[in-house]
């Protein structure tokens, strides 16, 4: 989970330093691990196997 | 109109910080450990920070806003499996309330109004050259993107404290 938070705050600095290029790529890869994430805690609390 | 709308980005982000500050106030002084949801709706508003951000840095872009709603939609869709595990009557809220409504109800209040802030200013948009000759951030833009990426930072340190490596269970 902080690994999520971890590519946001990365994701940041170089929009600071303002290194155009891949950040959007970064942004989405980051949003597509998370989402990762979330379906891991729906399918362990639900007890879902997909 | 592009200088409302840099207003209204760098507001957005000073929100965000705001929300996140007061949800780790309320983690410390009402001594309650974030839920792994609670987490992810984190992730969702630093998400939307971080394309309002984008905003600032880059200059106004549609795909920057469409960043910005997919990480609100993201943090609703969080937020919204949280509201209905506990929207049963008798069913226990996790958490203590805030002005009445529990913190996944706060948060999925927020993540309406981010999308619904970008489609005003979407409706608002006029394509204009201007767009990109005011990249340098202002002192207060300065302060609040350092604001943000402390805020980002003590939550991976807190994360990485409370879970460890693991995808924190709960």
């Amino acid at each position: 989970m902080f690994s999520l938070f971890l590519l946001f705050g990365i994701l940041q600095i170089l929009i600071l330093l303002r290194v155009h290029r891949g950040t959007q790529l970064l942004f989405i890869f980051s949003l597509l691990c998370s989402l990762v994430v979330l379906f891991h805690h729906m399918t362990n609390k639900l007890g879902i196997r997909l | 109109m592009t200088e409302i709308k840099r207003l209204l980005n760098f507001v957005v982000i000073y929100i965000i910080f705001f929300v996140l500050l007061a949800a780790y106030a309320h983690q410390y002084l009402a001594n309650e450990l974030p839920c792994p949801l609670c987490m992810l709706q984190r992730v969702g508003m630093i998400g939307v920070a971080s394309g309002a951000f984008m905003n600032l840095r880059f200059g106004l872009k549609g795909s920057h806003y469409g960043l910005i709603i997919f990480s609100a939609l993201f943090g609703m869709s969080v937020s919204l499996r949280q509201i209905s595990f506990h929207a049963c009557p008798n069913f226990p809220t996790f958490g203590t309330p805030v002005l009445g409504l529990s913190l996944y109800v706060w948060a999925f209040i927020v993540f309406f109004c981010c999308i619904f802030g970008v489609a005003l200013v979407q409706i608002l948009h006029v394509d204009s050259k201007d767009n990109q000759e005011h990249l340098h951030l202002t002192v207060p833009e300065k302060l609040g993107a350092f604001l943000l990426i402390f805020i980002t930072f003590a939550n991976v340190v807190t994360t990485a404290l409370q879970c460890g490596i693991s995808p924190c269970q709960g």
